[in-house]
């Protein structure tokens, strides 16, 4: 166990407080480095993929794990993210101009959509979002001039000062790299004012309200910056798939993002990370474990499916707080072990909850 | 020294490879697929991939082809583009397969194609819009597409049914999508041709239930000829609704996807005396000749289903691609399959006529008109091509 001793506030303010997370986390940052030399081809491209959907899921991870919306509609911001980015690129502005600007317009939609979209809050919240993606998907599907109309438009190569990164180590770097600067940015943002401000909103209304921080606005601002996050994503996303078309943004992505912060472990940002990992890796894992099953099994149609919805099941029935939470539990098993107490995450005491003022 | 060695080596690795193509061992060849497993049409889907293991099942159950036994393997591509390019790099990176057969999609495919053509591996019969995928892969020569254009062939259907009927009003109703669009550029075509231009248009959203509104704006403007761009529930839906609604005296002309048996079976009194365009012949495997009930007989016995077109066309498809690797013979290469590909010509019951691939399309895209009576779809017109 250990107990923090501040001796300065720079103490505080630390990311990498100990030895042993400059370790940890340099060895994950090695292991990462070295991944594309000494992984098989393909599992190259498929980290790839992950640390896309991890920076989706970070976005989602504002608004839903922080600020305690739900939104059913964040296919919507990648897909916005996805066309701003291609659209640009195709105008001829160069790559780093438009994955911000990509961000930046995905953001201020995200605004747009934020500022009527906070009266409402639950499942009303969850209804609007999904009625925003279904219309950006017509929208993107009947707007041909501009998006190509369901054909599709095809995404130029990412080239930063005249290198081309389309290859698959650049463009594993390229998202690594986009991944970490978002992650450091969520970190420094969460940790800060508006961070605090949203978990307040998130925990108690009444009592944020009363606190003196104004609901509505840090939810317009969760929301808007949560948008502007995924289109990032988006824009890395266009590269994965090389010829953007409607139907990859479809209600399924936006179900995949919620299942994966659900998955994760709301109100964490190491959560979100987990449940990219988890959720992208379930349908990899299910294909790489058909050929051990017997054929009669390997072969059935909806085996996909079916695992699918086993692991979310049993997920939400036995650990709740999702990945996260078992990683926290593990942590501290090990660092308390033998004497580890087993009603440790057990809350002590409960308060009174009421729907009507939270 | 030690520096040449490696560079030797390396020299000779570098070579090895050129020599032989990815997925081809000594004792084995590897080709693959994505199919929509876990998506919204993944209900049609044991009709593609048990049609295709049947004629590799066949292949290897005689000892394979020039002593190569062919190894299947199957991804999942939930109809979603993402999915569909870790499908693909799976497919190409870690299974290394030689050749990609019949993928599902448009969408999917569209994602997909261009990675395995630059990565050298034959992507053979898409299932989807072959223009559009010949445009993106850059016109390789590693793409053969099969899927005839339902543009031209919607086209060469109506202007037959204008000449022959002499419809005064056409209509069209259409599915909101890739799907509509392209079926509608045919449409707009053969209207321009006929100098005429539509009455009326209705589209519909993928998943509606309620076709009145679109059937009741073809009956206010009097159309006698409704050409439909809908898939199997909603070609029976607007039969139906049609005949509901009293257009007794006007002709419904349906694209190739409503154009199939479970149309005629589904819809039995509703879709009696409705027309459609196609360009393979609509029969049902277990009732047709000989040839194709014994067919249909082997893959029920397999697969437990009763096969449908569906199912003999990746079974067709499927053929050509392996007496084109029988035909490049023991040293095959893709180059030399790439060759025995576009020498060949390939018909099966399934066809109306013998298919070759001219531009590494798979031509002619002639078509006939067929039309429902009794509750089985009988041809009408006779079989012709667009130009």
């Amino acid at each position: 166990m250990r107990f923090p001793y501040n001796t300065s506030y720079r103490d505080a303010q630390k990311l990498l407080r100990y030895r042993a997370d400059w370790l940890a986390y340099g060895l994950l940052a090695a292991v990462l480095i070295a991944a594309p030399w000494i992984l098989p081809r393909y599992y190259v491209g498929e980290a790839t993929y992950i640390f896309i959907m991890c920076v989706a899921s970070l976005g989602l991870m504002v608004v839903t794990g922080f600020t305690g919306q739900i939104s059913f509609g964040h296919a919507a911001f990648v897909a916005i993210g996805a066309y701003t980015h291609t659209l640009l690129l195709t105008a001829g502005v160069p790559f780093i101009v438009s994955i911000i600007l990509a961000g930046v317009f995905t953001g201020l939609i995200g605004l747009l959509v934020g500022l009527p979209a906070i009266r409402v809050s639950g499942l009303h919240l969850a209804m609007v979002t999904m009625a925003f993606a279904i219309i950006v998907e017509q929208i993107v599907g009947r707007w041909k001039s501009v998006t190509g109309g369901f054909t599709g438009i095809p995404v130029p190569p990412p080239r930063i000062f005249g290198f081309d990164l389309g290859a698959q180590k650049p463009f594993y770097f390229l998202c690594l790299a986009v991944l970490l600067a978002v992650l450091a940015a969520l970190v420094n943002l969460l940790r800060g004012h508006a961070g605090r401000a949203f978990v307040g909103v998130r925990d108690s209304e009444a009592a944020a309200l009363s606190l003196g921080i104004w609901i509505a606005g840090y939810k317009v601002l969760a929301f808007s910056i949560s948008a502007g996050i995924t289109g990032i994503a988006g824009a890395l996303f266009a590269h994965h798939v090389q010829f953007v078309t409607p139907e990859g943004f479809s209600l399924l992505l936006s179900l995949e993002l919620v299942i994966m912060v659900m998955i994760g472990g709301l109100g964490s940002l190491r959560g979100a990370v987990f449940g990219a990992v988890f959720i992208s890796l379930l349908p990899t894992a299910i294909s790489a474990m058909k050929p051990f099953l017997p054929d009669r099994v390997a072969g059935q149609f909806g085996l996909e499916t079916f695992v699918f919805g086993l692991v979310l099941a049993l997920f939400i029935l036995f650990e709740p707080m999702g990945l996260n939470g078992r990683w926290l539990k593990l942590k501290s098993l090990f660092s308390a072990f033998p004497l580890y107490r087993k009603d440790t995450f057990r809350r002590g005491k409960t308060y009174m909850k009421s729907e009507r003022y939270r | 020294m030690f520096s040449r060695a490696i560079f030797g080596a390396a020299l000779a690795l570098g070579f090895a490879a050129g020599a032989q193509a990815a997925g081809i061992k000594d004792t084995e060849i590897v080709v693959g697929t994505h199919l929509d497993l876990s998506g919204p049409v993944a209900a049609g889907m044991p009709q593609l991939r048990n049609g295709m293991q049947m004629r590799l099942d066949e292949a290897n159950d005689k000892g394979g082809v020039n002593g190569r036994k062919f190894k299947f393997v199957v991804e999942d591509n939930a109809s979603q583009p993402q999915v569909a390019v870790r499908a693909a790099e799976k497919l190409i990176n870690s299974d290394e397969v030689f050749a990609i057969l019949n993928p599902f999609g448009s969408g999917t495919n569209a994602a997909a194609v261009k990675r395995a053509v630059d990565a050298g591996v034959i992507y053979f019969s898409p299932w989807g819009a072959s223009a559009i995928l010949q445009k993106i892969s850059g016109n390789s020569p590693l793409l053969f597409t099969t899927i005839a254009n339902y543009d031209t062939t919607t086209a060469a259907g109506l202007k037959w049914m204008i000449d022959q009927y002499k419809p005064q009003k056409v209509g069209f109703i259409f599915q909101e999508g890739p799907f509509g669009d392209l079926l509608g550029a045919g449409v707009k075509a053969a209207m321009e041709e006929k100098k005429m231009t539509l009455a009326a248009t209705a589209g519909y959203k993928a998943g509606d239930l309620d076709f009145s509104s679109q059937v009741a704006r073809m009956q206010q403007a009097g159309v006698d000829l409704v050409v439909t761009a809908t898939i199997i529930r909603e070609t029976i839906a607007v039969a139906g609704e049609m005949k509901k609604a009293g257009m007794t005296n006007a002709k419904m002309l349906t694209g190739t996807p409503g154009r199939i048996n479970l149309v005629a079976q589904l819809g039995k009194d509703n879709v009696e005396g409705i027309y459609g365009v196609g360009t393979w012949n609509p029969l049902v495997p277990a009732k047709g000749s000989e040839d194709v009930q014994k067919w249909a007989a082997t893959f029920k016995s397999r697969y437990n289903l009763e096969p449908d077109e569906t199912g003999l066309l990746a079974y067709a498809y499927t053929d050509w691609f392996v007496k084109a690797v029988e035909a490049a013979g023991r040293d095959v290469t893709t180059d030399k399959v790439v060759a025995a590909l576009r020498a060949s010509s390939q018909s099966s019951l399934i066809f109306y006529d013998t298919k070759k691939f001219v531009n590494n399309h798979a031509m002619p895209e002639s078509v006939k008109v067929e039309q429902i009576k009794g509750g089985a779809w009988t041809a009408v017109s006779p079989l012709f091509n667009e130009k």
